[in-house]
């Protein structure tokens, strides 16, 4: 059961959080020091936030129907999971959308490099970190195979670093990391 | 980097070869010809072809065709292979669905399902093909689910276990073992052995 009855989101506000998915994805490439071109539109990376934003306007209006239909588009097209259910504010950025996994409620600056995702399976809802789905804030930089699962508050300007899992509360400011792979010679056979 | 038509043919062949002798293993000694050339149409010889066009197109500057073929490919068969990416002769993707590659390899490159080869602090558009990437020499067989991370250099005959995460160099004739091993265990008996 939903915990909070929200207002449904307006078209205005999709757009102004679309213009925030753009620009940072502007940043995010011009921040890099190689080169930045390329179509915005053709990038699988946009279009995944793009039909994502859509579809759950129209889930929230109410018309389960066409954000059903735009879920499904951006599965078949990038490769991303995100429900219709996901609110995430302005500046999401999906870096890789193949296996991309996203469910429950994120702020702004969120950044899902690939293979990572944020949910809980058999979620009976009440998003507010109660029986199923993440709550997670701004500014989390969620790397390679990153994984938020279950009911938990994740808070501002966490990093979880790549293939990590999260199943608990993570304050504000802090890194995940998970332990090392070790890297072995071959012939010799002992571990460094 | 140019990148012609000949290299494309050549590493198209050795593509191929490998794929061909990828496939013996899955049938016994006896088996038509037809179903030897069915490698030509299963989805790792297509997903490597795809690269190979995109990858070529873009060594020409054709860049919005290497992503056309790029994405065509990724909505195809799941698999987000960089086009500036330089792969040696002989790649194998058995499992394409869920495997990123922004990078450049030797010969004989495995990588399995849901593998990761990708420096995960660039965007895939900000990266041209440089260094800041991955680079592993030849014969080096990626797993399955793994991550591999950061402008490193892996080196030759190199194996990665499934599951294992990479963020550093590694040297000739090398093995990844992966950090997290599953517990086998039988609930009645208690703790058995490890996976």
């Amino acid at each position: 059961m939903n915990a909070s009855v929200r207002a449904a989101i307006s078209a205005a506000e999709t757009r102004v959080r679309l213009a925030a998915d753009r620009k940072r994805l502007r940043a995010f490439i011009a921040d890099r020091p190689q080169l930045a071109r390329g179509i915005l539109w053709l990038q699988p990376s946009y279009q995944a936030v793009y039909l994502h934003r859509w579809s759950h306007f129209f889930f929230q209006r109410g018309n389960r129907l066409l954000a059903r239909v735009l879920w499904h588009l951006n599965l078949l097209l990038t490769g991303a999971d995100i429900s219709p259910l996901a609110d995430i504010e302005g500046g999401f950025v999906l870096v890789y959308p193949v296996c991309t996994i996203v469910l429950g409620k994120a702020g702004r600056n969120l950044t899902v490099i690939g293979h990572s995702g944020f949910g809980g399976g058999m979620s009976s809802l009440n998003i507010g970190a109660g029986p199923g789905l993440p709550v997670i804030g701004d500014d989390v930089w969620l790397d390679l195979g990153a994984f938020i699962l279950g009911p938990v508050h994740v808070g501002d300007g966490v990093v979880i670093k790549a293939r990590s899992l999260v199943t608990s509360d993570v304050p504000a400011g802090y890194v995940v990391d998970s332990s090392a792979s070790r890297v072995r010679k071959a012939e010799e056979g002992a571990a460094e | 980097m140019s990148y012609a038509f000949a290299d494309l043919k050549r590493d198209l062949v050795d593509d191929i070869v490998g794929h061909a002798r990828h496939g013996a293993n899955f049938y016994s000694e006896r088996v038509s010809v037809l179903r030897k050339l069915s490698i030509l149409s299963m989805p790792p010889m297509l997903c490597t072809l795809l690269f190979r066009l995109s990858h070529w197109a873009w060594g020409h500057g054709w860049h919005g065709l290497a992503w056309a073929l790029c994405h065509l490919n990724q909505m195809v068969h799941g698999a987000a292979l960089h086009p500036a990416s330089r792969i040696g002769g002989g790649l194998y993707i058995p499992h394409t669905v869920g495997v990123i590659f922004e990078g450049h390899a030797g010969r004989n490159l495995v990588l399995f399902a849901n593998a990761v080869v990708a420096n995960g602090h660039n965007h895939p558009k900000a990266w041209d093909g440089g260094d800041g990437a991955p680079r592993l020499g030849d014969d080096v067989t990626v797993g399955a689910y793994v991550v591999v991370s950061g402008g490193l250099q892996v080196g030759n005959r190199v194996r990665i276990a499934p599951c294992a995460t990479l963020h550093r160099d590694v040297e000739d004739d090398c093995m990844v073992i992966g950090s997290s091993r599953s517990r086998i265990r039988n609930p009645e008996a208690g703790a058995l052995r490890h996976g």
